[in-house]
């Protein structure tokens, strides 16, 4: 199995994301305005296991978790997992039709390292995603 | 209203949300203009269609999103 390189939580309130993690925003690492997904993402680093924690608040309707946060407010939206090659991973997700593919992305994230690779899949409702950093 | 096995099987994804009244406008509405499947469902849907025919559903695809607002739409797609 692959590391586990972020968990993200989606929820339609900051604090309320910070006061369920046992966080404050001082420890937020970074924030990024996604253009492409319509969301406002916080970088939070755990030291102590070496996780990210991503929070993920929608910008408005257009976002990709607006439906989610309508349904649940508050919740674990996915698991991030690094990967050495991204195309593997999406030729090996391709080939199952239990696999959903939600959307392939090219971005850049500091706290992961700069340029990244990413790519969500759904499989009986739960959303992973694979991170190939180091694309500098 | 005489249905083919494919169009039995896509219905019954939207029977088992919305109940067998659903059969009565099924080919006349759009089913994310009137509220009846969301962004969730739009994955639910992908998921089912993929199993029910083994094929994939490119839910990243423009068109594939917008064939998912029909009925018709949704039976031509996985034909």
């Amino acid at each position: 199995m692959n590391k586990v390189h972020h968990i993200g939580i989606a929820s339609e309130d900051l604090n309320l994301a910070l006061y369920a993690l046992g966080t404050d925003k001082s420890k937020i690492k970074e924030v990024i305005d996604d253009t492409i997904q319509h969301n406002i993402l916080h970088f939070i680093h755990q030291e102590n296991s070496d996780l990210w924690i991503e929070i993920i608040i929608p910008k408005n309707d257009n976002s990709t978790i607006q439906n989610f946060v309508k349904k649940n407010k508050m919740g674990l939206h996915h698991i991030g997992f690094l990967c050495d090659n991204i195309n593997d991973v999406e030729q090996k997700f391709n080939s199952s039709v239990e696999a959903v593919k939600l959307g392939k992305y090219h971005t850049t994230v500091d706290s992961f390292g700069g340029k990244i690779s990413t790519i969500f899949f759904a499989i009986k409702g739960m959303i992973v995603e694979y991170v190939e950093t180091g694309n500098e | 209203m005489e249905i083919s096995q494919v169009e039995k099987i896509v219905a019954q994804f939207f029977i088992e949300r919305e109940g067998d009244e659903i059969m009565k406008v099924i080919k006349k509405i759009d089913f994310v203009d009137e509220g009846i499947i969301d962004s969730l469902d739009i994955v639910s849907l992908a998921e089912y269609l993929q199993i029910k025919f083994n094929k994939k559903i490119d839910i990243t695809k423009y068109e594939t999103l917008q064939a998912f607002h029909s009925f018709n739409d949704i039976v031509k797609l996985v034909s």
